[in-house]
């Protein structure tokens, strides 16, 4: 129970997010790196990341992961979604496919792989919290 | 590999006069053709950011997809030429359709049916308009450009998303051109759709081939103008190469120079610049997508119909690593055959020169490695542009980048070379007639490939 607390926790899925490994034709890094590089400059990838995590971070904060109310683990799914589609949205613009080496490298593929297990077992966490929440009332 | 986007066009205040054409057509068809052309369903078509406009008259009783008569218009509304097209598709192969392409044949006639061209079509490129593949000299006088097909093949979803619609769109211009070539389809050297096709980059406009298709599925809608003239948008491509990154074997890339003879050969070495944001060339670093841009070199050697260029570029191997790792990482070279460029420089070399400079090559790939800030694709492209300059280098201004922009004089970027080749180019240099800056990007051409 206790390993799942840990792999269900918002702020593990966050350091799993912003250390995610883009690997470039001629540059490459961390998501975070990335993320501070676009967010002077609008980019939407970047306000999404930074929207999720303060969407996570709020609901880490203010609900103390209770499940106590519906809009916790409400806010917990919109802020994971918020997360992916950051991610979603950085790879779909790339028309160029200039990061694309991410999905054939053996580290950025583990990195991101890791992310993606997070997400999941995060995600589903939270539809049982309130599933349960729901069979409480 | 491409997308559309739809333009309205700008003005229609050329439209055509259907009474002006018609006493013009009268003069310039045989009469058995005059009085087949059915004036009143013709197709007017707009390139957008250009003055090119078309009309394309149908023939009674046949569809305008395979027979239409094809005129330019003038600013004035009359037509300042014509031409008769028949089209015809071969059929296509049973469903399920995964990749949809245009295969057939294309007659091309003068307005009084004199046979221009009769072709056929391969994956929508007029096999005419092109160059023979067998052809080595011809394939690397190739354009700077993406070769665009003249006719491609549209799919939409149909509107109650239970399947796909295809639709055959012709690119007008280049039917008028004679191709991509000469700034034609394609159009990436003008970048301001000047050619015949009202290209922009790597893209051209496309029509649907009968827009009365389309009606009733609505992916492309049309709507009338100037009753009873059908005014047909047209849509625009563009040209989005996905590279090939594998490593190539630089020995044998090299070793086809060796194949063209020395005695009367004629060889120059390009610097060519793909600057991050095409659209601003101050922008050091594309910060949506994290990429510097790219700077590659383009070596060719001609001797008489022999013609062998490569297109070589300089990259690490793991991305990645670029920033995380400290010290310089493993690289490889990659063929940037029509690669993406903003500007570029060329230089005559002799036969003995420019086999200094692959050798150079060589020695310098056996054991480079590519550092971000300190040694990247730019620097390599300088240090071999450079070799047998003398005292006449090329030398870029240095712009700290801010992710790992560690290096003490600064990183050489693409963006910078860019600039260097913009100001020489502004200034009158000795050089400026050696430089190319396409008006928006243009694309390299191919590469010959390894040599065994």
């Amino acid at each position: 129970m206790k390993a799942i607390n840990y792999i269900t926790h918002s702020t593990v899925l966050i350091i799993s997010f912003m250390l995610v490994l883009i690997s470039g034709q001629q540059f490459g890094g961390f998501y975070l790196l990335y993320i501070m590089l676009a967010l002077p400059h609008g980019g939407l990838h970047a306000i999404l990341a930074v929207m999720g995590i303060a969407v996570l971070i709020f609901s880490n904060y203010k609900y103390k992961r209770q499940f106590s109310y519906l809009i916790e683990p409400l806010l917990n799914i919109t802020g994971a979604a918020l997360l992916f589609l950051s991610l979603f949205l950085f790879f779909y613009t790339d028309k160029g496919q200039y990061n694309y080496g991410t999905f054939y490298q053996a580290v950025p593929i583990i990195s991101l792989s890791i992310f993606g297990l997070l997400l999941i077992g995060f995600i589903t966490n939270n539809l049982v919290r309130m599933k349960l929440h729901e069979a409480a009332l | 590999m491409v997308s559309c986007k739809k333009e309205r066009t700008q003005d229609h205040n050329n439209t055509p006069s259907l009474q002006s054409i018609r006493l013009q057509l009268k003069d310039s068809l045989s009469t058995i053709d005059f009085n087949q052309i059915d004036l009143e369903h013709s197709i007017s078509t707009t390139i957008p950011k250009s003055t090119l406009k078309f009309l394309r008259i149908p023939f009674l009783n046949k569809n305008i997809k395979t027979d239409f008569i094809l005129l330019k218009i003038a600013n004035d509304g009359s037509f300042s030429a014509g031409k008769i097209f028949n089209i015809s598709k071969d059929a296509e192969p049973t469903q399920p359709k995964t990749i949809a392409r245009f295969n057939g044949k294309i007659q091309i006639l003068s307005l009084k049916r004199n046979l221009l061209t009769a072709s056929l079509i391969t994956n929508g490129y007029v096999d005419a308009f092109h160059i023979k593949q067998g052809n080595p000299s011809s394939k690397v006088e190739a354009v700077e450009i993406p070769l665009m097909p003249e006719v491609v093949v549209m799919c939409y979803i149909t509107p109650d998303g239970g399947g796909y619609s295809y639709y055959d769109y012709y690119g007008l211009g280049s039917f008028f051109s004679g191709g991509s070539s000469g700034g034609g389809n394609g159009g990436g050297g003008s970048g301001s759709g000047s050619g015949m096709g009202g290209s922009i980059g790597g893209s051209s406009y496309y029509n649907n081939s009968n827009p009365g298709d389309s009606i009733g599925g609505s992916p492309h809608p049309v709507h009338k103008a100037v009753p009873p003239v059908i005014d047909d948008e047209p849509i625009l491509i563009d040209y989005e190469p996905v590279e090939n990154l594998e490593a190539i074997n630089m020995g044998q890339y090299l070793k086809c120079f060796s194949n063209v003879p020395d005695a009367g050969a004629t060889c120059t070495i390009k610097i060519m610049t793909d600057i991050p944001v095409d659209s601003n060339p101050s922008e050091f670093f594309d910060w949506s997508l994290g990429s510097p841009g790219h700077t590659f070199l383009q070596l060719t050697k001609t001797n008489g119909s022999q013609t062998v260029q490569q297109n070589i570029g300089f990259y690490p191997i793991t991305g990645w690593k670029t920033i995380i790792a400290p010290t310089p990482l493993d690289s490889k070279f990659v063929d940037n055959a029509q690669h993406e460029f903003n500007a570029s420089l060329s230089e005559s070399l002799t036969p003995d020169k420019f086999q200094g400079a692959l050798t150079h090559m060589q020695y310098l790939s056996s054991f480079i490695k590519y550092d971000i800030a300190r040694y990247n694709c730019t620097d390599f492209a300088l240090e071999v542009f450079n070799y047998k300059r003398g005292g006449n280098q090329l030398t870029i201004p240095m712009y700290d980048i801010p992710p790992g922009g560690d290096a003490p004089n600064g990183t050489a970027t693409p963006g910078g070379l860019y600039l260097k080749l913009q100001e020489m180019k502004k200034t009158g240099s000795a050089e400026a007639v050696n430089i190319t800056i396409p008006g928006y990007k243009g694309y390299a051409g191919i590469s010959h490939g390894p040599c065994n």
